[in-house]
């Protein structure tokens, strides 16, 4: 791959890529906060931008920039599926 | 994408430090005004600096002032929200408020006469404070420093793991070697000793608002996002009757107040002269560090106590200690003062960082831009020095604008804005003209001239100034203006360094 | 808190970390030469400068709790230390051969303060 599709791909991936797992990370746990939904909301967001950074140091020091991604893709899968579980549970 | 991890954090941390690095100084820079909003606020009205050598009148005295002048001026509306804040050690006016047709209205009064004072329009230093976290654009612009944030985390930890050897070079300086050396010493050392403020100051600004970063989360627990506020803060309103009634004298509930709450520091009036209205006292939050305020609410009308509220949700005070580690309304001058020296290292943290990145590539050229490399490296030189001494002098040139233009113009603190802006601007001009080390030296000597002469230009146009601010027992003001003339101490002494370099000899050697 | 007492509580704070943070310097090889104009730095006397840093910094939260609030209290220790390591990064590279006696001034001068402030 030519190295600047490459590192487009990569800042891709830490920006938006990250900010898709953090909305969806701090989504989920609002969803499956078994408390208020106070406490769910604030202290989700406490956590989520530990998320974006290891997504954005993630994206730079995978192999490809096709490895970054997929993991991230395959991660936000998982949390999207936990999103729709707790919406059909609840 | 580099052969081994480190390598790659390299090159995430000087890339995205540089072109980050711009905005965020910028950032950094209003954000540490921002500690000292209310003092800068008051310097730009030099018509509130009244003599303060008599004690203020009691916080009694000063809500019946304050009321009286909101029952004889202020709107009677729904929704009218009178406040009151009496002056304090860091707040030298008497304030009242309401709002008008959902805008707000602001008077300040003198505490001892309680006389209206006639103050230049002006921004203050609250415009340097919505700069800090909007640039000036909104939600939008609210977005991109939340990006800068996060970019700043990340620099943070890949300084971390290129540096390697924090411990063992936690107190290494070396001025005497190569300038390079010295350059990465320094930025070396503002890193590691500042990081646990940078950390907190970033991370935290990162969460305080969720809002506008994390709005699915809300809206997946609220249909009403307002819904959040009511399930945290108790509401003590009264429905809106529609008639006439007086208001009962605020002060005199002030020793019920106290029953639940700890220091007074302002009050609200909901629907101000109606037979619903509420007196509401907020508690100082200067003694801790989560920015939540304890309110008592009473019957405007007959006195009654509606409620109050002392306690709040673990997971609310948690995340409003976060709030509050951010704002530093906490621990009084100690705090705000330990807060600005942190911001002004970091400030330095990034000037170092970006001026590293072109003194690198001018002893040794990577040609990362092939063919125009020279050319890129040239802009990049520019936009360093626009984005730091731009940024200075932007901010000094505000202070000036708000002395200069007339007192009564029209839409004066747009112009002062405007200034403030157009010199970012102008900063760049000069930066791309000038060679780049006179680029900065340039700037540097005016950022010194406007720092040292502000004081001057006031005293001689007639205005308050150093002298006039001692001989009031203005010490707000008195505080602005002398570190800002220390601040340009501060440049001046990189003046020598840079002419220093320019010549071609490093930076003057010593012992 | 009164003024000249915040005062003080400030100063103590700042110095014992000051003080501290002068002898966590001092027990590393290379300052110590540096400040030592080139002595070698005993094994013994690392220990003791290293068991001295720690405890002072230590000392400093104590008072810093005391004069403030446990949280508060933190919080103005840590910003304190900061501030107090990077005067000794400057003392060191500025006047190296003043670190000891500058050290050991702040360190007798904090300590008086912290006792005033006991007492008075």
């Amino acid at each position: 791959m030519k190295p600047s599709r490459d590192i487009g791909l990569r800042v891709l991936a830490a920006f938006v890529g990250g900010y898709i797992l953090t909305a969806l990370f701090n989504l989920v746990w609002v969803l499956w906060w078994p408390g208020h939904r106070a406490d769910a909301v604030y202290y989700g967001t406490l956590l989520p931008w530990t998320v974006y950074c290891a997504v954005m140091i993630w994206a730079f020091s995978a192999r490809s920039a096709w490895r970054a991604w997929g993991w991230i893709v395959l991660v936000a899968l998982v949390l999207a599926i936990l999103w729709g579980l707790a919406r059909f549970v609840k | 994408m580099k052969k081994t991890f480190s390598l790659s954090m390299a090159w995430l941390h000087t890339w995205f430090g540089l072109y980050l690095g711009w905005l965020l100084f910028a950032v950094f820079l209003t954000g540490t005004m921002a500690v000292f909003e209310h003092s800068i606020t008051h310097w730009m009205q030099p018509e509130a600096s009244i003599d303060r050598s008599a004690p203020l009148p009691s916080f009694e005295k000063q809500l019946e002032v304050g009321q009286a002048y909101l029952e004889q001026h202020a709107l009677r509306e729904k929704g009218s929200l009178w406040r009151i804040i009496p002056a304090g050690e860091r707040h030298p006016t008497l304030d009242v408020g309401w709002r008008d047709k959902g805008k707000n209205h602001e008077v300040a009064l003198d505490p001892y006469s309680g006389q209206e004072i006639d103050i230049r329009e002006t921004e203050g230093g609250e415009m340097l404070t919505h700069f800090h976290y909007t640039l000036l654009a909104g939600i939008p612009g609210t977005i991109i420093v939340g990006l800068a944030a996060v970019v700043m985390l990340v620099g943070l930890i890949s300084g971390i793991v290129i540096h390697k050897r924090i411990f063992k070079d936690f107190f290494t300086f070396r001025k005497q070697s190569s300038s390079q050396r010295s350059w990465l010493d320094a930025h070396n050392v503002a890193g590691v000793m500042m990081l646990p403020f940078l950390l907190m100051i970033t991370y935290t600004g990162l969460v305080m608002q969720p809002l506008v970063f994390l709005p699915l989360g809300i809206k997946a627990a609220y249909e009403d996002p307002r819904g959040l506020r009511a399930d945290a803060v108790q509401s003590f309103d009264l429905p809106y009757v529609g008639e006439q009634a007086a208001l009962l004298n605020i002060s005199s509930l002030l020793p019920r107040a106290r029953e639940s709450l700890d220091v007074v520091e302002w009050v609200v009036i909901k629907n101000g002269g109606d037979a619903s209205a509420v007196v509401e006292f907020y508690e100082s939050i200067n003694h801790k560090i989560s920015a939540v305020a304890n309110h008592a609410a009473f019957n405007g009308v007959n006195g009654e106590l509606i409620g109050a509220q002392t306690e709040w949700r673990d997971s609310t005070y948690i995340f409003r200690a976060f709030v509050g580690t951010h704002v530093a309304v906490f621990g009084g001058w100690t705090v705000s003062w330990l807060y600005f020296i942190g911001g002004t290292v970091s400030c330095g943290l990034i000037a170092t960082g970006l001026v590293l990145f072109t003194i690198k590539r001018r002893k040794r050229p990577e040609n990362e831009f092939g063919a125009a490399s020279g050319c890129v490296y040239r802009l990049i030189e520019a936009l360093n020095v626009a984005a730091v001494m731009g940024s200075i002098n932007a901010i000094l040139i505000y202070f000036w604008a708000n002395r200069i233009l007339p007192a009564d113009l029209a839409g004066r603190s747009d112009w002062e804005v405007r200034a403030f802006l157009f010199t970012w601007l102008a900063s760049l001009a000069h930066a791309l003209v000038r060679k780049p080390l006179a680029g900065w030296r340039d700037q540097l000597v005016f950022a010194v001239a406007l720092c040292w002469l502000l004081p001057v230009y006031s005293w001689l146009s007639g205005q308050p100034n150093l002298l006039s601010f001692l001989q009031r027992g203005d010490g707000v003001a008195l505080g602005v203006e002398s570190t800002i003339v220390a601040f340009g101490v501060l440049l001046a002494v990189a003046v020598p360094k840079v002419s220093g370099a320019m010549r071609g000899v490093p930076a003057r050697r010593k012992g | 808190m009164g003024n000249t007492s915040l005062l003080a509580a400030c100063f103590v704070t700042y110095a014992l970390a000051y003080a501290g943070m002068t002898a966590l310097c001092l027990a590393m090889e290379k300052h110590y030469v540096q400040a030592m104009r080139g002595a070698d730095l005993p094994a013994g006397r690392k220990k003791c400068l290293k068991v001295m840093g720690w405890s002072l910094l230590a000392l400093g939260i104590l008072s810093s709790i005391h004069g403030w609030n446990p949280t508060i209290g933190i919080v103005v220790w840590s910003g304190f230390v900061s501030v107090a390591a990077i005067s000794v990064v400057l003392v060191l590279s500025y006047f190296p051969t003043q670190v000891v006696q500058i050290g050991a001034s702040t360190l007798v001068m904090g300590l008086l303060s912290l006792l005033a402030l006991m007492l008075g």
